[in-house]
């Protein structure tokens, strides 16, 4: 995946539905990662802790940090890069 | 249940031959991701009998002992937490080259131990593929199947082994259940044979994973998990960005106020204990060098250093508790909008705020910071933060300055510890823009679960850390004590006629008036004394130096102060007690009389020693300066050389000069000198 694949200005729309950015979803939230616009290291980084390519997580906490559960697994992640990952939402829920 | 595509099983296992008696002791790499239990794994294993060394090179720790496996010794190399093999992290780097460093020999494992969280497995058997891929024999600990089991998973590990072509032992660390099975393992770790995905398709990695979890867990909640409504509530009020401050503000405080409390009592004891040693070695021992050297030199070192010691252990043992309750993460957070305006992490603050006890803890402390950048900004700044050692310093210029306005003296406080907190922060911006430049690791933090801390682990690391302190710098701390104690008695001075003559006045009104004779002596010995701090090498490198000092406006005595709390500032007080020949025994801040002495004190012109702009200039000289010789020596330690040392050093002498300059000038030209 690469970085800065999609304008973060520009709502992008795929055959999954528009991708929104993580940090816009409420508490309960379930959705799959689309795209991290983020520098490549961040990605590896985010990829080796269990963000990868259009996994499920649910949104526990949304704002600052935003947290996440993938599985069992619990993320906190800062605001400004939750801002850049972009995700598709599952079963049209928010 | 038919094998995915993706797997496959194993062709080819391959033993480890058991080496022979004579030859190097097989040693095992523990590897895994954080917060899978493998440090509590290896205290189980290990125990007391570990090792905490530097990773050749690199500031990375790794931890080696020595345990029993099936009746033969074996050593176990705890290494760093990782997620991946591949990150541009040193933790990643010095664990890879773990595996297979061909040029160095010695440092290779034989086998690796693969922790993995039981709850989380697919993230987990990623990292599992990345190290079976290395081709280096392995066994697949299985830990936290007891909290797994509680959550409804039940994980197949005959399937999981065949699945990975490698042993897989279901174990709990914590209680240390399968910890004997593991050990029986170890023998028949072996190369998988498996088809394992290339670690650079990260795709063909979460497939296989994913394919992996769904032949061998099963469960009622084995893909996913039900929402912890618990987890949340607490999260949400942990990180809540009011009340989580509030929440930090308090556990901070409490541990504080725990550290200072409870620390005080064995520092007493060790003061004690050391001032008694001392007394005893200069009652057994002859007059001259070697009881001096004894009773002050090497005795007072070695008080010099034991007496962080209560602070260290008291700090990190209950740090660790803390961080395994899974609260430090939530706490980073909290901290980090903050801290980031200066270029410093969330994971600063704790280091920051233990500083204001003592730098060295906190130095140490820096660890928990995963950015190496981060971590030495951290490191450079901790000793700006004001520490206990600068209060007695405090204490008496404040009292100079302020002595009968107690609303100026507390706010002169307040300032003194506000310049200090803002001169390190903005220290710490200048640093990440400059010489430390470069992006942070972004603020992403696993959360781990709440659980209640294990004390065995918060002792077992309590002493490690008090360990690495009086192993590493209690051996420098003391050379220094030894070499500054040397500097401040020789040459050792002959009395001067005032000295002699007040001796022989006491010897002559010693039976008519033994009062008198008593006060005759002891002013003899004070004034010898101050004579003996004058004339010492310490003396007169104070005078040789002194014309670097006269901008700030401090004469001879003064450079010596100043020159003699190299070591540790609070000398300066009892330093200047003697050199201003006040009393042998007034080197306490709190007693008036003391501050009263120093106060009145005359230049050999007769003028003041401490007006108002020079108590002002040199007070600001020890918020900023680096008066500390300890802190160097653990800076040297945890930030992998001397240079740091030396930079913090001069960065921080350098500035606190110039602002001294800079307030004494003020202070002259309004009129306040």
């Amino acid at each position: 995946m690469s970085a800065n694949a999609v304008n973060a200005h520009t709502p992008a729309k795929s055959p999954q539905g528009p991708m929104v950015s993580l940090a816009q979803l409420s508490s309960g939230a379930r959705c799959r990662i689309a795209v991290m616009q983020l520098q490549p290291a961040d990605t590896r980084l985010l990829n080796a802790m269990g963000l990868t390519d259009h996994c499920e997580l649910c949104v526990c906490r949304p704002g600052e940090p935003c947290i996440v559960r993938i599985n069992c697994t619990r993320l906190g992640i800062a605001g400004s890069l939750a801002r850049k990952i972009l995700v598709h939402l599952i079963d049209g829920q928010d | 249940m038919t094998a995915h595509p993706a797997l496959t099983e194993p062709s080819d296992q391959k033993a480890i031959v058991t080496k022979s008696k004579g030859e190097p002791l097989k040693r095992y790499a523990l590897l895994g991701n954080p917060n899978t239990g493998k440090t509590t794994l290896f205290n189980r294993l290990c125990g007391l009998r570990a090792q905490t060394a530097n990773f050749p090179g690199t500031t990375v720790e790794t931890r080696i002992g020595k345990c029993n496996a099936q009746g033969s010794a074996i050593e176990v190399v705890d290494l760093p937490g990782v997620y991946s093999l591949y990150l541009d992290l040193p933790e990643s780097q010095v664990c890879e080259q773990f595996l297979h460093d061909e040029e160095d020999e010695p440092r290779r494992a034989d086998a690796a131990v693969i922790v993995v969280d039981a709850t989380n497995l697919a993230r987990n058997l990623i990292f599992v593929a990345q190290v079976l891929t290395q081709g280096i024999p392995a066994v697949v600990a299985l830990n936290m199947t007891d909290i797994a089991q509680r959550r409804g998973l039940t994980i197949d590990c005959s399937k999981l082994s065949r699945l990975l072509g490698c042993p897989v032992v279901s174990i709990c660390a914590r209680s240390g259940d399968g910890v004997k099975d593991l050990l029986a393992e170890l023998p028949n770790a072996s190369v998988s044979g498996v088809g394992i995905p290339d670690s650079s398709d990260s795709h063909a990695c979460v497939t296989w994973a994913d394919a992996i979890v769904e032949h061998s867990v099963g469960g009622e909640f084995a893909i996913g998990e039900e929402g912890d409504t618990f987890t949340d509530r607490l999260d949400a009020a942990f990180t809540h960005p009011v009340l989580g401050v509030l929440i930090f503000a308090a556990v901070m405080f409490g541990l504080f106020v725990v550290i200072f409390w409870l620390a005080q009592f064995p520092m007493d004891f060790i003061n004690w204990l050391f001032g008694t040693l001392g007394g005893i070695a200069t009652t057994i021992l002859p007059d001259g060098a070697v009881q001096d050297l004894v009773a002050n030199g090497i005795v007072g070192g070695i008080a010099g250093t034991v007496v962080f010691l209560p602070q260290i252990c008291l700090l990190f043992f209950l740090l660790t508790l803390l961080e395994d309750t899974g609260y430090l993460a939530r706490a980073a957070f909290v901290m980090d909008s903050l801290l980031r305006r200066f270029g410093l992490p969330g994971h600063s603050f704790v280091p920051l705020l233990s500083a204001h006890a003592c730098a060295i803890p906190a130095i140490m402390a820096a660890k928990l910071i995963p950015d190496r950048r981060d971590r030495i900004a951290t490191i450079l700044v901790a000793p700006f933060m004001s520490c206990s050692a600068r209060l007695p310093v405090y204490v008496l210029l404040i009292g100079i300055l302020f002595g009968h306005q107690p609303i100026y003296a507390g706010l002169a406080f307040a300032g003194c510890y506000a310049l200090g907190a803002i001169t390190g922060l903005l220290t710490a911006l200048i640093a990440r823009k400059s010489i430390l430049k470069g992006p942070s690791l972004p603020m992403v933090l696993e959360l781990p679960s709440y659980k209640m801390p294990s004390i065995r682990t918060a002792l077992l690391t309590t002493y490690d850390r008090a360990k690495i302190f009086l192993r590493k710098a209690g051996t420098i701390i003391l050379a220094i004590c030894v070499v500054l104690w040397w500097l401040g008695t020789y040459p050792i001075s002959d009395p001067p006629p005032e000295v002699v003559q007040l001796q022989a006045q006491s010897q002559a009104v010693e039976e008519s008036d033994p009062e008198l004779s008593k006060e005759l002596l002891t002013n003899a010995n004070r004034l010898y004394a101050s004579y003996s701090a004058e004339h010492s090498f310490l003396g007169r490198l104070g005078r040789f130096t002194q014309p670097v000092f006269e901008p700030l406006g401090y004469d001879w005595q003064l450079t010596i102060g100043v020159l003699s709390s190299f070591a540790a500032r609070e000398v300066f007080v009892s330093t200047m007690a003697v050199v201003v020949s006040a009393s042998d025994s007034g080197d306490d801040a709190d007693d008036p009389a003391v501050i009263e002495r120093i106060r009145n004190a005359k230049r050999s012109d007769g003028s003041p020693v401490l007006t108002p702009a020079t108590s002002a200039s040199l007070l600001i000289f020890y918020v900023l300066a680096m008066q500390c010789l300890p802190t160097l020596a653990i800076t040297r330690r945890e930030a992998g050389g001397w240079k740091w040392a030396a930079l913090q050093f001069g960065y921080m002498s350098a500035l606190a000069y110039v602002a001294a300059l800079i307030m004494y000038v003020s202070m002259r030209a309004l009129g306040v000198a």
